[in-house]
């Protein structure tokens, strides 16, 4: 770290590089973290999250209860020590709320003031942020399972949704209308994800064991069928190309636009370029995966190398992507995990479960809070010199082994 | 220190191990605290030390079986109270911890045993609670994990809380108003204490007078000897075991006490009128006589040694005195009931004076001194007295004494030299040989009665009020006096008085009841009228005797006690000479000992006469048979043949002996039909059927079988398997369990043959079933394990290795016997299935038979 800064200052390295190497090293000692909280607000499970991409500030979660919440998760309190605050919330009460689970949030790329949301009503609605309001609403003849915006569209505004039947459509928010139908899965859609790259690059995968690349631009058909065997299929296909042998239900691609990850029933993660469509085979290992819904991946951003976070049932696990080696396993919630979602500024991740909470995956660098706590214990202790302090912080941390085992 | 830990050791780590195997498999509902001390103790020494508890502790968590999961919680419990490290670790793994512990995951329910897993629950929720509370602060995933089971789980912990909370204070308040009642209870205690203890002391005292009136204890009797020795011997042996018996007639006024000890007793006799007195002393080893009469005042000394004895009597006034003191003839003439001295002077009969009687072994009273004339026996028996001390009794009989009274006095005869003349004279006078007689008495504590006169009849009754009130009421306060203040108080100053006071009831008691108080029913004026004729005057008994006295056991037919330990201490005058009379006259017992056939009522003689008879029979009997053989040959071969050959009854057989083929049967008659008049012609073929059965019979003969049975008086006794023994009573082999063989209390055979021979037959019968090949075969497709590999290697069959291994633990793999098992049974059997659902076609048929049977078409189509 000091040679790092030390070259920095030197003008020795590149600016990318020290950042590079700070927030992998940050990533890679993810804890749970003891200081930051995010506020329960639902008696749902969380099933999905989403950060704005404006200001990465603004935390959008769904529940299962119909609910959605937005908390700020920036610190401005100044104590260390920080519970996220909502910031508002469609509530149970709130008569335009979904009235049945929400399976797919997602904040409008461009600002702030407007999100969508969707779920197993059919229904996809999108949002004025500040009324609480929904501006506008689609319905679907089956659930919906995600619904996606591109993050770096310009030329069009569309909404890519997955829901029960086999067709993709896409919503023109422009015209408030189902503007496009793609055709080519044969089951249901469980994810559908644009390309942070390619703005009319979409992927979708679903029940059908296969994942499709679009191009939105030609409403033909899908301009990829990922094969997982790379055209070297072992035995007659008669079913077609297949990315999984289980329906694919997590679906990401990698920061730089470049990789595809998806995440099958078959309890496998596979890699595809994103350009060539090939399977990368790179072996992640066996992660159990038994949900029929959608699983929210994310790949870390600014690192090397990136980092995969995976919900593992009641765990998250972490993967090297390129090189597919475990790196750690993110343990607190107790419930299965749903979603989780990383933030890239501060290399934090946030994770929602059926256990109904968020929580906050902080690094946790050299114990730096617990050093925190000591200064302030002691400064405490300078100032009132009362015993609550001693008594009450060191006891806790401390081994307290009665007398009686001494003889 | 620290670096040293660094290292696990070995042995530490074994430990560990042996003590969670230990406590986890004990199978009891909380833990063995010394061993979980050991444990700590072992856990305390370094974090590393910790883990390796933790992963022991987490792996036993894991077994399926809850009574493991549950000692193995406590454990955990325990060490997360007090080491951080181990805190880290559980909660790093909290998820799985809550998995096990309280079915977080419903796929994975709590093992088997029911209680055990209930209570694991329960105990798992509360600590968790407390957990929270304690360290909720600093461990986040703690936090979570409660809080997820707060809401997603829907725990009600603010439940258990309140819950626990409630208990405690219930406790508290139960505390409380047990204490409030203890206060108050020892309040009233103290109240009724100074009211009534008071009381209780005065009774006792009372009684105590009253008894110390009626038995003198002997220290007040040989106050006036001055005998210390003895006295104080007396005293001390008073405490152990004294009975005393007080007469008191009311004649002319004699009084008789006895008081006899373990060792020594006393008696004294007291007479009125013409004043007389005996004192009867008698120690271990010496006993002393003394009595004095007044009046015409005679004494009588008699002391008896360990070695000698020596008697002196001596009347004064008219008459000579005669004294028998032979010591050797009385201890020798046990067998008589009574050994007399009479004094065989012609003087009238004033004063009664009694009647020492000291028992030996054999119940029987040595001597009775009956003095009926007025004269004064002093007896002195002097053990091992100095000379001052029998001078000084001399001289106090002297001043007892009235006028005449001439002294002869004994001596001890260990001073011979001094008074040899004297001795000699007292030799010749009483007609002895010499001093070398031994005469050893055993006393023995007796029951000792009390006759109840007029004299005493108001000391008896305040005695009995008193005895009726101690019983009923002070005793039982008293005994809950202690009660009170042995459970709540803490004075024990107040708790011995009490005690002390109880003890001295309880003397009082035993005091009472030892005494035989024999009631006063007659009028009291006849009493001495009845001392001269020779009336029976037994004391009445009601019905039902439970003790019968020795001298009338054999009227009772009891054999005679063989060593009595009881001895009688006192039999008044009258008494004595009734029981002298009685068995003189007559008794049950010599009436039938000696002229038993001379009455032919009674039993015996019947008994004879039968005898007799059937002696006389048997003779005859055995003089007619041998007659005949003796006649026809004086062979002895055939002498011995006969001597063997049995006897039995002349039969038909017998008669036909010779040619067994004329035979014949008895006719028998059918009388089928009715009619007497025409005989029914055709009555062969029954005839001869008859005459083969009753020739079949004639030709048998029936001998019973001489032996004697002897019933089977043990049972097979091999263990069954519900517990019980087999209860078959074979005389050698048991159809079930083979042959009988000794067994203990549990079943097992305690012979090691017979263990052994047991052993290799099971083993036999084990391979001899088994087909191992069919059995793997099974095993093989089946995917489960039978324990066909038991017998070869062990530790295969898991489940069986498991149960010998931890006995303690419920076995949870047993199939239960329950009803729902039962009817399952019953239900599902094939046959039953079968049986209903034939049932059910049939109702089906028969319904649409009824239905469409008539029509025409149906029946068409239904071919």
């Amino acid at each position: 770290m000091l040679k790092f800064l030390f070259e920095r200052e030197q003008g020795l390295l590149d600016p990318l590089n020290l950042r590079r190497a700070e927030s992998t090293r940050r990533t890679f000692a993810l804890e749970l973290s003891r200081h930051r909280d995010v506020e329960m607000t639902s008696q749902g499970a969380v099933n999905s999250i989403d950060i704005d991409l404006i200001e990465s500030r603004y935390l959008l979660s769904g529940f299962s209860d119909g609910t959605a919440a937005i908390h700020d998760v920036v610190n401005q309190t100044g104590n260390v020590k920080y519970t996220c605050k909502v910031v508002c919330k469609i509530d149970r009460h709130n008569r335009y709320k979904h009235k049945t689970s929400i399976q797919s949030v997602c904040w409008y790329p461009l600002d702030t003031g407007i999100f969508t949301t969707s779920g197993t009503d059919k229904l996809l609605k999108v949002w004025d942020t500040n009324n609480l309001i929904p501006v506008d609403e689609y319905e679907f003849s089956g659930i919906v399972y995600q619904h996606d915006l591109s993050p770096v569209a310009t030329k069009h505004c569309l909404i890519a949704v997955g829901c029960q039947s086999s067709r993709l459509k896409l919503v023109d928010l422009k015209s408030g209308a189902s503007s496009h139908m793609l055709k080519g899965h044969q089951s249901s859609i469980y994810c559908v994800k644009w390309s942070p790259k390619d703005e009319f690059i979409l992927a979708s995968g679903g029940a059908d064991n296969r994942v499709l690349l679009w191009d939105v631009r030609s409403a033909k058909g899908a301009m990829k069928v990922l094969d997982q065997y790379n055209g070297k299929a072992p035995s007659d296909n008669t079913t077609g190309n297949t990315a999984h042998h289980g329906a694919i239900n997590g679906l990401t691609f990698t920061s730089d636009g470049l990789h595809l990850i998806s995440y099958g029933t078959d309890n496998c993660i596979r890699l595809w370029d994103a350009n060539s469509g090939k399977n990368c085979l790179i072996n992640y290992g066996n992660v159990p995966n038994d949900t029929k819904k959608l699983v929210q991946l994310s790949v870390s951003n600014g690192c090397s190398p990136d980092v995969l976070f995976i919900p593992n049932r009641s765990n998250i696990d972490m993967f090297d992507v390129y090189s597919g080696e475990k790196i750690d396993r993110l343990k607190g919630h107790y419930n299965s995990v749903n979603c989780c979602k990383f933030h890239s500024p501060t290399q934090d991740v946030y994770s929602g479960g059926n256990d109904r909470n968020i929580l906050i995956w902080t690094p946790d660098t050299d114990s730096s809070y617990d050093d925190h706590l000591k200064t302030q214990s002691e400064l405490h202790v300078k100032e009132s010199s009362a015993d609550e302090v001693r008594t009450t912080r060191p006891t806790v941390m401390i081994d307290t082994w009665s007398s009686d085992e001494d003889d | 220190m620290a670096k040293e830990s660094e290292v696990l050791d070995h042995t530490l780590c074994q430990e560990m191990a042996k003590y969670v195997e230990e406590l986890t498999t004990s199978g009891r509902p909380a833990l063995n605290p010394d061993i979980m001390k050991s444990f700590k103790k072992i856990c305390r020494v370094s974090s590393l030390y910790c883990e390796q508890a933790y992963h022991l502790l987490i792996t036993q968590l894991e077994k399926g079986h809850s009574e493991i999961r549950l000692s193995a919680f406590q454990m955990i419990e325990e060490l997360f109270n007090r080491s951080h490290c181990f805190r880290e670790l559980l909660i790093s793994n909290f998820q799985h911890f809550l998995e096990l512990t309280v079915e977080t995951d419903y796929d994975n329910p709590l093992p088997p045993p029911k209680a055990a897993s209930d209570l694991l629950k329960s105990s798992a929720y509360s600590a968790i609670q407390k957990w929270y509370d304690k360290f909720g602060e600093e461990y986040k995933r703690l936090t979570l994990g409660f809080n997820f089971l707060k809401t997603c789980k829907k725990i009600d912990f603010n439940g258990i809380r309140s819950r626990t909370e409630l208990q405690q204070k219930q406790e508290k308040e139960k505390e409380e108003k047990l204490k409030k009642i203890a206060k108050e209870r020892m309040e009233k205690t103290l109240e009724q204490m100074n009211e009534m203890l008071e009381d209780i002391k005065n009774t006792i005292t009372e009684a105590k007078t009253g008894f110390q009136l009626i038995l003198p204890s002997p220290d007040d009797f040989f106050i006036e000897t001055g005998e210390d020795e003895t006295s104080l011997i007396t005293k001390s042996s008073v405490e152990n075991s004294r009975t005393a018996t007080c007469t008191e007639i009311d004649d002319e006024t004699s009084k008789t006490c006895t008081v006899t000890d373990g060792e020594s007793s006393k008696t004294c006799t007291e007479t009125d009128g013409e004043s007389s007195k005996t004192c009867t002393e008698t120690d271990g080893e010496s006993s002393k006589t003394c009595t004095e009469t007044d009046g015409e005042s005679s004494k009588t000394c008699t002391e008896t040694d360990g070695e000698s004895s020596k008697t002196c009597t001596e009347t004064d006034g008219d008459k000579v005195t005669t004294t028998t003191d032979d010591d050797l003839t009385s201890g020798s003439n046990s067998n008589q009931p009574e050994c007399e001295v009479k004094d065989s002077s012609d003087l009238e009969i004033n004063n009664i004076s009694t009647c020492i009687s000291s028992k030996n072994d054999n119940d029987k009273p040595i001597g009775t001194l009956t003095s009926k004339i007025e004269s004064e026996n002093c007896s002195e028996d002097l053990a091992t007295d100095d000379k001052t001390n029998s001078s000084s009794i001399k001289g106090s009989n002297s001043v007892n004494n009235d006028s005449e009274s001439d002294e002869n006095c004994t001596e001890n005869e260990m001073d011979d030299d001094s008074e040899s003349d004297e001795e000699e004279n007292v030799l010749q006078e009483h007609g002895l040989h010499s001093f070398k007689y031994n005469l050893s008495i055993d006393m023995t504590p007796g029951v000792v009665s009390l006759q109840e006169t007029d004299d005493n009849k108001d000391l008896l009754q305040t005695l009995k009020d008193h005895y009726r009130l101690i019983v009923t009421k002070y005793k039982p306060t008293v005994n809950k006096w202690i009660q009170n203040l042995t459970k709540y108080g803490d004075k024990e100053d107040l708790t011995k008085s009490v005690i002390d006071v109880k003890t001295d009831l309880d003397s009082l008691l035993s005091k009472y009841n030892e005494m035989n108080i024999i009631p006063d029913d007659k009028p009291d004026v006849e009493m001495e009228d009845d001392s001269d004729d020779d009336f029976e005057d037994v004391p009445e008994k009601e019905g039902y005797e439970p003790t019968i006295p020795p001298h009338k056991r054999a009227e009772y037919g009891l054999d005679p006690l063989p060593t009595s330990t009881r001895s009688e201490t006192v039999t008044q005058k009258p008494k004595a000479s009734t029981s002298k009379n009685t068995s003189g006259f007559w008794s049950l017992s010599k009436t039938i000992e000696q002229k038993p056939e001379s009455d032919p009522t009674t039993m015996k003689a019947n008994f004879a006469r039968l005898q007799q008879q059937t002696s006389s029979t048997s003779a005859t009997s055995n003089q007619s048979k041998p007659k005949v053989p003796l006649q026809v040959s004086g062979d002895s071969q055939k002498d011995k043949l006969l001597e063997k050959a049995p006897v039995v009854p002349y039969g038909v057989d017998l008669e036909h002996w010779e040619n067994p083929d004329k035979m014949e049967a008895p006719m028998v008659v059918n009388y089928d039909w009715l009619n007497t008049v025409w005989a029914y012609t055709e009555r062969d073929n029954g005839e001869s059927k008859a005459d083969q059965d009753g020739l079949a019979a004639l030709k048998n003969r029936s001998i019973s079988f001489a032996g004697k049975f002897e019933a089977v008086k043990w049972k097979c006794r091999a263990p069954m398997p519900n517990g019980k023994f087999c209860e078959r009573m074979d005389r050698f082999k048991c159809p079930f369990h083979g042959k009988i063989i000794a067994r203990n209390d549990s079943g097992q055979p305690t012979d090691p043959k017979d263990i052994a021979s047991l052993s290799s037959q099971h083993d036999d019968i084990d391979i001899l079933l088994r087909d191992p090949e069919l059995e793997a075969d099974i095993e093989a497709a089946l995917g489960i394990d039978l324990g066909s590999s038991k017998g070869k290697k062990k530790g295969k069959g898991k489940g069986k290795g498991k149960q010998k291994k931890y006995p303690n633990l419920t076995d949870i793999t047993e199939v239960k016997n329950t009803s729902r098992n039962r009817l399952e049974k019953k239900i599902f059997k094939r046959s039953t299935m079968k049986r209903v659902a034939a049932d059910l076609d049939e109702l089906d048929n028969k319904k649409a038979r009824d239905k469409f049977g008539n029509q025409f078409v149906y029946q068409m189509s239904q071919r």
